[in-house]
């Protein structure tokens, strides 16, 4: 039995896989000699179904890619649009859509330490985290109606000003949000078990993720400082003070699944702080509709834009030929990247180690698969 | 002129004039409506009665001369009296000319640097830089005019350069961030790579023309990993060959599918394994 490889299938419908995935494993005896992951099972033509419809039809697509961070999708395309029209958004839009981009980043940040969680067999800290994320749906319904593809975000505009309230909700919400951070760092981040099976496992050498163009929080846990709200400050970012975390070993190596978790943990600290000061510096008044252009016909060319979505780097590549219709989006998706370095992440290790590593990823498939 | 035409210029007079119980007193729906309408129209124009043919041209060409007259006073620079301007549509009409100018200059400029080129060229955009820098070590490596937007490359000579940009201390570009194909027309496909440096930070486009019937691009899956899934992807969307790809099959179509749906010419197949495919709905918009 020596040396033979046994191919192991896992997917397309399996619980760990977040999504509708097929991993076609080589093991030889548990330990993991290779994966070949197969994609596709969620592909909606999402490029194609762009260049026939017009470019404000093209935002509900969007929201339906990255399905658990829908704000940040909007947020991307919209910014790229406006780039290529040279339409200069209100203030208070800009603001807006900052606390929205946060509080999903939030949102999307706790489902994926819950589920990861609950992966590694943690049951209740996930129900823990998704009561909070609830809040923040709450908040998101309360604005526009929607709690999963808000379409919120409009080319030059929103939809929906903020409701009355709004702010004093967000405030009380963070209010009792922040403690809540320390008990899932008591409940799970240290938790002796989860730290068994995440510290020093899957380690993503910072090269290695630069080269299969990982990025996002995965990059980070990999000590690289790389966050384009920081780096490529687009919108209004650059009037905010965080910190970019990145991944320090502290339970383990630099780059191992620990360090992707909690890189993650510390991004939701410091989302709360930008929600913060972008709460208190918005202004009072202002018509969120007032550069909302009439007719969407921006002018031949094409443009590469991108910004920081829950995951990482998201780009959009629009051709415009000069017509209200798209001639191409491209949308660069950061899951498409962090998934194609599973294989390297996860030769070496055991089997169950795979579940781990493909958890921290944070992959969602409605992105990879469009 | 009809009788009817008349009878409205009398009831507009009147209506312009002050008079408006006698508009409304007219019994004909359709008549009073015509009336109100050009009423709402003579009251747009700057309150300039739409009496005669002769006096409507009048309008016209007066409010051509005023709109020359800001454009030309737009272009130097001065907003002050269109944005004055109390008729909302000749404002809006003075706005979308100006752009216009604007837009014809620029594109005479475009000219200009094709013509003579290096002259206009911003040298610190990467583009540029580095299409200078690849054209002194590769002299006949790129394909068009230097400009700011991106750098083409000919296919034979981009597995070169592509090495090249990775290496050299002064490019170190280590991040393959995007590979979009595109399908350009005139039977041409383009290959559009964004390369991201994280040392340096600086950005590059790369875009390789093929034509569509033999579409031959060297793979650079070796050199950045990333490129392996982007090419995968480009190829199962618009049948471009990476030569020297280890693994080039479909990526998120079904392996057995025909065509490359997001070619121009795309033809959906009629079935799939018994399946009835869709055919999606040409609609314009406008």
């Amino acid at each position: 039995m020596d040396g033979d490889l046994m191919t192991i299938n896992m997917g397309p419908n399996h619980p760990a896989t977040h999504g509708v995935l097929r991993l076609k494993c080589q093991t030889d005896g548990e330990i993991i000699s290779g994966i070949t992951p197969v994609i596709g099972y969620l592909h909606r033509c999402f490029e194609k179904h762009s260049e026939n419809v017009t470019y404000e039809q093209v935002i509900p697509y969007v929201d339906r890619c990255d399905y658990l961070s829908s704000m940040t999708m909007d947020f991307g395309y919209v910014v790229a649009v406006e780039k290529l029209m040279n339409i200069e958004v209100p203030e208070k839009v800009e603001y807006i859509r900052v606390v929205m981009a946060e509080l999903q980043r939030i949102a999307s940040h706790l489902l994926a330490l819950g589920v990861y969680g609950m992966d590694m067999g943690a049951f209740t800290p996930m129900l823990y985290m998704l009561k909070e994320r609830e809040r923040i749906l709450d908040l998101f319904e309360l604005t526009c109606g929607a709690r999963l593809l808000y379409n919120y975000m409009w080319v030059g505009g929103l939809s929906h000003d903020l409701p009355r309230g709004f702010v004093e909700m967000t405030y009380q919400f963070l209010d009792q949000f922040e403690p809540k951070i320390d008990e899932y760092d008591n409940v799970l981040s240290n938790n002796k078990i989860f730290v068994e099976r995440t510290a020093d496992i899957g380690v993503l050498p910072p090269d290695v993720a630069v080269n299969y163009g990982v990025t996002g929080p995965n990059l980070r846990a990999s000590g690289v400082k790389w966050d384009l709200r920081k780096n490529e400050a687009y919108s209004i970012y650059d009037r905010f003070d965080f910190e970019v975390p990145i991944g320090e070993g502290i339970k383990g190596t630099v780059g191992d699944c620990w360090d992707r978790y909690y890189v993650r943990m510390i991004e939701i600290r410091e989302s709360v702080k930008i929600v913060r000061q972008a709460l208190a510096k918005m202004p009072k008044d202002g018509d969120v509709h007032k550069a909302v252009p009439k007719k969407i016909r921006p002018p031949k060319g094409s443009i590469y834009s991108r910004t920081e979505s829950s995951r990482g780097d998201l780009g959009y590549y629009i051709i415009s030929d000069g017509t209200p219709t798209p001639s191409r989006v491209k949308m660069r998706s950061p899951s498409f990247a962090s998934l194609s370095a599973i294989s390297e992440i996860s030769e070496g290790w055991m089997m169950s180690d795979m579940i781990s590593v493909l958890g921290s990823l944070d992959i969602v498939l409605g992105e990879i698969d469009r | 002129m009809t009788d009817q035409e008349k009878q409205i210029q009398e009831y507009v007079e009147k209506g312009l004039s002050g008079d408006m119980a006698s508009v409304n007193s007219i019994e004909d729906r359709i008549l009073r409506g015509k009336v109100k309408a050009a009423i709402v129209k003579a009251k747009r124009l700057g309150g300039k009665k739409e009496s005669s043919q002769l006096k409507k041209t009048d309008a016209r060409s007066s409010t051509d001369d005023i709109i020359t007259k800001l454009v030309d006073e737009g272009l130097t620079g001065n907003m002050e009296n269109i944005n004055a301007l109390d008729d909302r549509v000749l404002r809006a009409k003075v706005k979308s000319a100006l752009i216009k100018a604007k837009k014809q200059t620029v594109k005479k400029s475009d000219k200009t640097n094709l013509n003579s080129p290096n002259l206009d060229l911003n040298k610190d955009n990467p583009n540029v830089k580095f299409a200078e820098l690849i054209q002194q070590k590769f002299p006949d490596a790129i394909q068009c005019e230097i400009n700011e937007e991106y750098i083409g490359i000919k296919p034979d000579y981009w597995l070169n350069v592509a090495r090249w940009l990775k290496s050299d201390p002064a490019a170190s570009f280590d991040s393959l961030q995007c590979v979009t194909g595109t399908d350009i027309g005139e039977s041409k496909l383009d290959s559009r790579y964004n390369l991201h440096s994280m040392k340096l930070g600086h950005l590059i486009e790369i875009r390789i023309e093929v034509p569509i019937e033999n579409p031959k691009i060297p793979s650079i899956e070796q050199i950045w990993r990333s490129g392996d899934w982007f090419e995968r992807e480009t190829y199962d969307m618009y049948g471009i060959k990476y030569e020297g790809h280890r693994d080039l099959r479909r990526m998120l179509l079904p392996e057995d599918w025909e065509g490359y749906p997001l070619r121009k010419d795309y033809q959906e197949q009629e079935t799939y394994h018994g399946i009835i495919v869709k055919k999606i709905k040409e609609e314009v918009w406008d």
